[in-house]
């Protein structure tokens, strides 16, 4: 133990000493997140682009029907829609014409008696000069007036007019109207940021195995290793201390990129941080483990580079670490990947999916993880001697 | 007493055979010198006596424990110069010590010590905390040799480790090696340079293509090759009368005669240098020029293979 824990310390030294492990592993991730954060939000949901909700004027022409717009106030709404109420229609077409309001609804008199009753009822939909604004709005009422309509079948169905409303009170409260979610989630949506965020801690924490698959790769060229290997260390310890310095190196890089970007990105990856460790430790073992395999079958520095980017790169694509949107084939192509449940881990608990669902993540990823680190097992001796 | 022995060793890679049923004793306390020309083996017998690599045949011993069966024991007991300069970019001189000692079992005080006298008896305690990558070439080569004696092993194996240094740094080596040798070491030093091995060696090995050609003391081997010693005289107004009676001296071998060089074959060529300048005075020759060739180790790898060592 105290030449594995030497060994480490000192391969901890080495990297730590050397400026280039501090910009690949810790900063160029950063910047990475924020600008494909950034750039590529138009995949995502509309909070990636709006910063202002739509102001919409509201008239209800009469007091019985003011329960079926109550859902446009609530808290979900208030992210897309700020509702003003104006007393007649006059009134707020002039200040949608004055531009004091984006978009304009009149909920029309006897509108709750004609739902309850079951006859077919309208709202005045006034779009404003602005399309994107008026998409917006649209979504968002449409949404609700969709509501309506199931509520009017349900109180249909039972009997009682009264239902209805009730029905879309309840439903408002806790809807949400415009989402964007990957299959099998829990309806949560999630940021571009956050999006990329899972994707490239993935990414480079396996580029952090890279570097101890270079590391030993050019400790065999610098002939450091055979002095290494001359020494009364067995090569399972020259091994052991590597990996376990890389792998530290690794879980720090997890920690300052998850603190980072949750302090100054302000970005959510939930409270569960057993599972993102795990999921972390997985990755990371994983990562080590092909820098051992690798170091084994590349015969030189430079093709170990070759085998790695590739592969990190490669899983990287097919996983959607760099455009979400692939396509049927190679998506499903992806799902045969590590990253891809490695990413998926982390998403979901960001999402803040259940249990059963991050644990099940977590189990496809460590078996991952276990057979690498026996095919690494299998292959260390051979990745120290190169005979 | 034996302290390296090798056993019929083999060691082929592929079809190439790099060592060739190799049987060799290096005794304690001796500085043995293992000479040969480039791929001529030598490295891959120095990796097998310090367990890097696995002989196909044979057995290797160091103290009389299996390479083999013991391993770490052995290497333990080994401090290795390789040819290469081995070092960290990233470490201070004192940091390689310390990793290197460390590595070596040495721990507290004691590790603390051997790092002041490895620094000190390389000549580096003032660039303790200075990284190779400010160091000279020769600094960076004691360096490699202070990694390999901080545990201050009883055998010393050095890798040719003069390649590519200024004449200053190597004479420093060379006193190093006897100075090492002095405080009980056995050394082995391998080398192409036959002026090194001929000038530190207590016994040479030569060895070509994986085979041990010559074995024994600089003077055994050059008894070999004596009858090759000879004078090289320019002269003006050489007679026949001259060199006949030069060939009749008792320490000449032969003499040859080309135009007005005068070659002689003779035994001990600096004591009757008087004598035979003497009988061409004697006749009136005059000299031109004179050189004497006494022969080498090189003499003898020429002798031995028909090849230069350094071809």
């Amino acid at each position: 133990m105290r030449t594995i824990a030497t060994l480490m310390r000192y391969e901890l030294l080495r990297m730590l000493r050397t400026r280039e492990t501090f910009w690949m592993l810790i900063v160029l991730p950063l910047v990475l997140i924020f600008i494909l954060g950034n750039a590529l939000s138009g995949y995502f949901n509309y909070e990636d682009q709006l910063v202002d909700p739509v102001e919409v004027g509201l008239v209800v022409s009469d007091e019985s029907s003011a329960g079926f717009a109550e859902p446009l106030r609530s808290e979900a709404v208030a992210r897309w829609l700020n509702v003003r109420d104006y007393e007649d229609r006059e009134r707020m077409l002039k200040a949608l014409e004055r531009g004091e309001i984006g978009y304009g609804v009149v909920v029309p008199e006897h509108f709750a008696e004609m739902v309850m009753n079951g006859r077919e009822a309208f709202w005045e939909l006034h779009p404003g000069p602005k399309a994107e604004r008026n998409l917006v709005a649209e979504s968002v009422i449409g949404e609700l007036l969709d509501r309506i309509n199931l509520a009017q079948s349900v109180a249909e169905a039972l009997g009682d007019p009264r239902a209805a409303e009730a029905a879309v009170r309840a439903g408002g409260a806790e809807g949400s109207f415009v989402t964007v979610t990957l299959p099998d989630m829990t309806g949560r949506d999630y940021s571009a940021m956050q999006y990329y965020a899972a994707q490239m801690l993935v990414m480079f924490l396996l580029y952090a195995g890279m570097a101890a698959g270079l590391s030993i790769a050019e400790e065999r060229e610098a002939r450091t290793l055979d002095r290494l290997r001359a020494a009364p260390v067995m090569p399972v310890h020259v091994l052991a201390g590597k990996m376990t310095g890389h792998g530290l190196v690794g879980i720090g890089q997890a920690i300052v990129i998850i603190a980072f970007t949750r302090m100054f990105y302000g970005l959510e990856w939930g409270d569960r941080y057993g599972y993102l460790l795990a999921a972390s430790l997985f990755i990371v073992a994983a990562s080590v483990s092909l820098a051992v395999i690798a170091a084994a079958l590349a015969p030189n520095t430079r093709a170990l580079q070759a085998i790695f980017m590739t592969l990190i790169l490669g899983m990287t694509f097919l996983s959607g670490g760099f455009t979400p949107e692939l396509g049927e084939p190679l998506e499903r192509l992806g799902e045969f990947t590590f990253s891809f449940w490695a990413s998926q881990s982390f998403i979901h608990l960001m999402l803040g999916s259940a249990d059963a669902v991050v644990r099940e993540h977590l189990a496809v990823l460590g078996s991952a993880s276990a057979g690498l680190f026996l095919i690494a097992a299998l292959l260390g001796r051979k990745a120290v001697s190169h005979e | 007493m034996s302290h390296v022995r090798l056993r019929q060793v083999v060691k082929r890679y592929g079809t190439k055979v790099s060592v060739d049923h190799l049987t060799l004793s290096i005794e304690k306390g001796e500085i043995f010198g293992l000479l040969g020309p480039n791929g001529a083996g030598k490295s891959t017998t120095i990796k097998m006596i310090c367990g890097l690599i696995r002989s196909d045949q044979g057995e290797v011993e160091v103290d009389g424990e299996s390479v083999r069966h013991r391993p770490l024991s052995v290497k333990a007991k080994i401090g290795l110069v390789p040819q290469e300069i081995a070092l960290y970019e990233q470490l201070t001189a004192e940091e390689h010590l310390r990793f290197f000692g460390k590595l070596y079992g040495l721990r507290g005080r004691r590790l603390e010590e051997r790092i002041d006298e490895a620094l000190a008896f390389t000549g580096l305690t003032g660039h303790r905390n200075e990284r190779p990558g400010s160091f000279s070439g020769g600094m960076k080569r004691r360096l490699n040799i202070a990694c390999a004696i901080v545990h201050q092993p009883k055998l010393i194996i050095m890798d040719e480790p003069t390649v590519g240094i200024d004449p200053q740094s190597r004479n420093h080596i060379l006193e190093s090696v006897r100075e090492l040798n002095r405080r009980g070491a056995t050394i082995l030093y391998t080398s192409h340079y036959m002026e090194e091995v001929e000038a530190i060696s207590t016994r040479v090995g030569i060895i070509d293509h994986g085979r041990l050609i010559a074995l024994g003391t600089i003077r055994e081997l050059l008894t070999q090759v004596e009858e090759q010693e000879k004078l090289v005289i320019e002269t003006e107004g050489l007679t026949d009368a001259a060199v006949e009676e030069v060939g009749r001296h008792a320490s000449v071998r032969r003499v040859e005669r080309r135009d007005g060089v005068l070659e002689i074959w003779l035994r001990h060529a600096q004591s009757y240098l008087q004598d035979m300048l003497y009988i061409l005075a004697k006749h009136g020759v005059r000299i031109a020029s004179l050189r004497s060739e006494t022969p080498n180790l090189e003499t003898l790898f020429l002798t031995l293979t028909g090849r230069h060592l350094r071809d």
